[in-house]
């Protein structure tokens, strides 16, 4: 009994660390620069990001062990970024809601105007506090 | 008959706690609980505008809440007589604590009654909890002030 | 979101491991046991180790009663981060956990709609 439910954990515990890596960015043309720093983090298996005239959203999958660091995790990347894209405004966060609230957009395929809305309802949103 | 035969006797009709399988239980009921209170978390982000770091406040008041209908129908004792610690530590522990009480002095009048024995159980925990988060904070505090440490 | 489950539930199951070591080694009562985990949380958080553990473990981190420590001296040390050393005191009165609010709201409300039972703790 007890080693049955053990069992059961643990192909629980290794199916989910096998997930398949999602990767995206959009809108996908400009995504030549982004992808490079995105591409060498070790500490993430995925991420979700998006790209308008003024602000960055990226969100991340952070490794499951690697969550004990994931406010210096999303500092080191948000800098990464800042130091290639100096005049755009960067939000990075491993926060799941925000990760379910970009991949909307990206899923409605939003454009200009509704974008720029979603996009500051996000910010809105990481800012809050308990 | 000295004091170690004496104790030989104590400890043989003492019936032995199943220490490992109490704790067993406690993690299982535990875990159970705290499995619940992630799946509330999950719902309150999916379909309100909660991230991780603000779900955690309705997710406890939604489990006090469940703490409430469970300890008014009498069904918290029974996972409280499996789960031991594993039902007393999550906050549904706590709302046990305090909503008996309340149920329990009801007859008194709810000044005296429920207002006066609310916290009979769980006052320590406040009392502890804002002590200590008063201590912590000013030792902290003075330690930044005196550049020990930094935020 | 199978993982954030199976850590919840392992680490808020250890909590509880600990809280019942309290009650069989150190044979503590269970009002004990919650006061020594409440002030564990506070002191954890004051070398600001809760946060992470939350990240990690999400509900397997803010169900437990450890957390009610942490969230009174976080807002404590909130304050003191603005205001120095008065920001303590000031921060002190305005903290509040979501728990003790809705334990009194539901207590009152069990209150009213359930009767009493020969034991309900």
């Amino acid at each position: 009994m007890k080693k049955s439910l053990f069992v059961f954990l643990m192909v629980l515990l290794l199916g989910a660390c096998s997930s398949e890596k999602e990767k995206v960015i959009f809108p996908s043309d400009n995504s030549s620069s982004l992808k490079p720093i995105m591409q060498k983090q070790d500490t993430i298996y995925g991420y979700k990001s998006v790209i308008n005239e003024e602000d960055i959203l990226v969100a991340i999958n952070i490794n499951r062990f690697d969550r004990f660091n994931k406010a210096k995790i999303e500092k080191k990347i948000t800098k990464q970024i800042e130091k290639q894209f100096p005049e755009k405004k960067v939000l990075v966060t491993g926060d799941q809601k925000l990760m379910w609230e970009v991949e909307t957009i990206i899923e409605k395929k939003l454009k200009q105007k509704e974008l720029k809305k979603s996009i500051e309802k996000i910010k809105l949103l990481s800012k809050e506090e308990t | 008959m000295d004091q170690q035969q004496f104790q030989k006797i104590v400890d043989e009709k003492n019936p032995k706690v199943p220490f490992f399988m109490n704790i067993l239980k406690a993690f299982i009921v535990g875990g159970i609980i705290c499995t619940i209170g992630q799946l509330i978390t999950f719902f309150y982000m999916r379909f309100f505008p909660f991230t991780e770091g603000t779900a955690g406040n309705p997710t406890v008041a939604t489990l006090v809440f469940i703490a409430m209908i469970l300890t008014g129908t009498g069904l918290y004792k029974k996972i409280a007589q499996i789960g031991g610690a594993g039902s007393a530590v999550p906050v549904t522990g706590f709302g046990n604590a305090v909503i008996s009480a309340a149920i329990e002095h009801k007859s008194e009048g709810y000044v005296l009654g429920v207002g006066g024995n609310m916290f009979k159980l769980a006052g320590s925990v406040i009392l502890f909890g804002v002590l200590s988060a008063f201590v912590v904070a000013l030792i902290k505090t003075i330690l930044v002030n005196i550049g020990v440490v930094s935020w | 979101m199978i993982s954030s489950l199976v850590t919840a539930f392992i680490v808020g199951g250890l909590i509880c491991v600990v809280g019942q070591i309290f009650m069989d080694v150190f044979k503590l009562t269970p009002a004990h046991t919650l006061s020594t985990l409440v002030v564990l949380g506070s002191i954890l958080d004051g070398f600001g180790l809760y946060e992470p553990l939350i990240d990690f473990a999400g509900a397997g981190a803010t169900v437990p009663i450890t957390s009610f420590g942490n969230s009174l001296t976080h807002g404590a040390l909130a304050e003191a981060e603005k205001h120095g050393l008065i920001g303590v005191l000031t921060g002190m009165f305005e903290v509040t956990s979501s728990g003790i609010s809705s334990a009194i709201l539901f207590g009152v409300i069990g209150a009213f709609i359930f009767q009493k039972r020969k034991t309900t703790y």
